[in-house]
């Protein structure tokens, strides 16, 4: 299933959390289940979900920045687990995450530039002091940061961080960016800027990881959209339908309404039809079924609820690039491409 | 506080630690013979030409004995404080970044030594080992170690818990660099001075107390601070100044140096905010 042209390549990422605690005993956090990635050079691939869903968790594990408990990750046809400390430290500068929360991102005690001229000095090893220097005022004209170069992070506006965290991992020139959320918490106009410079970096033939529940960014900028649920994979859409296409997984669907319905505040929290509930009636079978059961109004429509609740649907291809993990999923278009 | 009182406290602060670290340095090149200093043609001048602080009960110039009253403290008071926030940082930082027996096992060291009252720790040591002021230094410098440690440690934990490091390691940054540059340097470092200049001001307080006691420290004829003042109590309503002076000294010196690393330490969280 893997091709060579894939830079990125997992298979069977299980990524378990144990929170231990003396009187209830241990409790355990399924954050991946079983989690296939691909990606190839140049596309922007796009992970949505709800909060909780793993998304942050896998972008961590393909950067090998936390442990994995079963599966392989193929950085270049490489597995990423099995390169030493040193080895992985030289490959870092190849696939950069650029985390959720900008305080991370950047050094408190550094103006901008100074953070752009560590870097290159760390990555870019024989450029002289000259060229550094040269080198990091294109990074920040690149994302428009050139005027507040000399400013540090708490005199920068959300915005303005954003763009910090992009320059200090463009220095780097790496292969593989994994953004997480790069537009949260910003107010619309300056979310556009940044999905602009997204955009603009893409057009450079960067490929990224996209990690966003920010369906409108999604919809501009990625090429393919993968939904997770639950530490699941459950969809893989073209970009370009999500939300133009009939056959979506139900969870799909809430995803977009919810969108919607934030968008329309008109309309009265209370119209919403669907409960905020995902999953329980027992972590839908200890997680031996479809994680979406307990919500889900198609399975019991078709009348399905049953094997839903006890088995885990496998992927149904309903178009080109385009499947569902779901029972309910049209069985003529997934028997035609198989 | 008002960003100019604070800028203010800042520079008279500084200006007494300035001061204190320039007689520190110059002391030793001084010459002073304290029993060729005796002039009893001279006894108690007020100060005037000559002897700016005026002169002692043996007609000692009070400035010259103050300026090598200096030598008691201040090369053990900058060990102490070196060998406190270097090892308080290192102990600190591995028990903030690592995890299981070496935490543990730091922590653990760091608790046991923290139960010891610090001053009757010394003064018990002094009983039995009758140790010159640098064994002294050392001793407060590793009775200084835990608070340092715990200081360093909430605040590499804290900067830890926010994906801070994960970052850092993200980008190919050595976790040592990390640590060390990152964190200790630029992130601690206005902590660390803060503790360097508490240890040096205790340093002086436990050497003015011996001496002052007069069992274990500076015996006179030498100069110190605290024998100074020790020297010239038979002397109130005579004159003031020969104790005056060294008591003056002490409680500026002291208040200066824990003044200026609690400003830095706070015009540095108001910088970041
Ligand atoms: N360090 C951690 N310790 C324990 N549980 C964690 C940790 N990180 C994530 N989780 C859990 O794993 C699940 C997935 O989290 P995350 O990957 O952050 O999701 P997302 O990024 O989609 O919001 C959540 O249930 C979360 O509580
Ligand atoms: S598999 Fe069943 S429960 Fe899961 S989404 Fe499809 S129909 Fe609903
Ligand atoms: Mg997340």
């Amino acid at each position: 299933m893997s091709e060579r042209s894939d830079l990125l390549s997992a298979r069977g990422l299980v990524k378990r959390f144990r929170s231990r605690s003396l009187l209830r005993g241990g409790q355990t956090t399924i954050a991946l289940d079983a989690v296939d990635l691909d990606v190839h050079p140049g596309e922007v691939v796009a992970l949505i979900g709800e909060s909780g869903s793993g998304k942050t968790t896998l972008g961590k594990v393909v950067t090998r920045l936390t442990g994995l408990d079963e599966g392989q990750v193929l950085f270049e046809g490489e597995d990423l687990f099995a390169v030493d400390r040193g080895e992985l430290r030289e490959r870092r500068r190849s696939f950069q995450m650029v985390f959720q929360n900008q305080t991370a991102n950047l050094h408190p005690k550094m103006s901008v530039r100074e953070m752009l001229d560590e870097s290159l000095r760390l990555h870019r090893p024989g450029l002289g002091e000259g060229e550094r220097r040269q080198h990091a005022d294109e990074l920040l004209d690149r994302v428009g940061l050139l005027p507040r170069a000399d400013q540090r992070p708490a005199s920068l506006s959300g915005g303005e961080k954003r763009r910090a965290g992009l320059a200090r991992i463009l220095a780097t020139k790496p292969k593989l960016i994994v953004a997480d959320e790069p537009t949260s918490g910003l107010d619309a106009a300056i979310k556009l800027q940044i999905i602009d410079l997204l955009k603009q970096l893409k057009g450079e033939k960067l490929t990224y990881l996209l990690i966003s529940h920010d369906l409108g960014l999604v919809r501009r900028i990625a090429d393919r959209v993968l939904v997770m649920l639950k530490g699941r994979i459950i969809e893989e859409v073209p970009a370009p339908l999500l939300g133009q296409t009939r056959f979506h997984h139900p969870y799909t669907g809430r995803l977009m309404r919810a969108a919607d319905l934030a968008r329309d505040r008109r309309r009265p929290p209370r119209e919403r039809r669907d409960p905020p509930r995902v999953t329980r009636p027992d972590e839908a079978e200890a997680r031996g079924g479809c994680v979406y059961s307990p919500d889900c109004a198609l399975a019991e429509r078709l009348g399905i609820l049953s094997r839903c609740r006890r088995e885990r649907p496998p992927a149904q291809v309903v178009g080109e690039s385009h499947w569902i993990a779901c029972f309910g999923a049209p069985s003529e278009l997934a028997e035609e491409d198989e | 506080m008002g960003d100019s009182r604070l800028r203010v406290g800042l520079y008279l602060s500084g200006t007494v630690v300035g001061l204190v670290l320039l007689l520190g340095v110059i002391a030793p090149f001084v010459p002073y013979d304290p029993a060729d200093a005796v002039d009893y043609d001279q006894l108690l001048q007020a100060p005037g030409m000559g002897h700016i602080f005026g002169t002692d009960g043996q007609g000692r110039d009070v400035a010259m004995r103050l300026l090598k009253g200096t030598e008691a403290f201040f090369l053990p008071g900058l060990m102490a404080a070196a060998l406190a926030t270097v090892f308080g940082a290192l102990c600190g930082a591995v028990s903030g970044y690592a995890g299981g027996w070496l935490r543990g096992g730091v922590l653990g060291t760091m608790q046991l030594i923290d139960t010891l009252p610090r001053l009757v720790f010394i003064i018990l040591v002094c009983t039995i080992l009758n140790p010159s002021i640098y064994l002294i230094a050392f001793v407060a410098a590793v009775l200084f170690v835990p608070s340092i440690a715990t200081v360093i440690r909430r605040r590499v934990e804290a900067l830890g818990s926010e994906d801070y490091i994960l970052a850092h390691v993200a980008h190919g940054f050595r976790p040592v660099r990390i640590l060390l540059y990152h964190i200790l340097w630029l992130q601690c470092r206005p902590l660390l001075i803060r503790q360097a200049t508490y240890v040096f001001g205790y340093v002086l307080f436990v050497e003015v107390a011996l001496s002052y006691l007069g069992d274990y420290g500076v015996q006179e004829p030498d100069p110190s601070w605290g024998n100074m003042v020790a020297q010239a109590r038979g002397l109130r309503g005579v004159s003031a100044w020969p104790w005056a002076v060294p008591a003056v000294a002490i409680v500026v010196t002291i208040a200066g140096f824990l003044a200026f690393g609690n400003l830095l330490a706070r015009a540095d969280e108001e910088e970041v905010r």
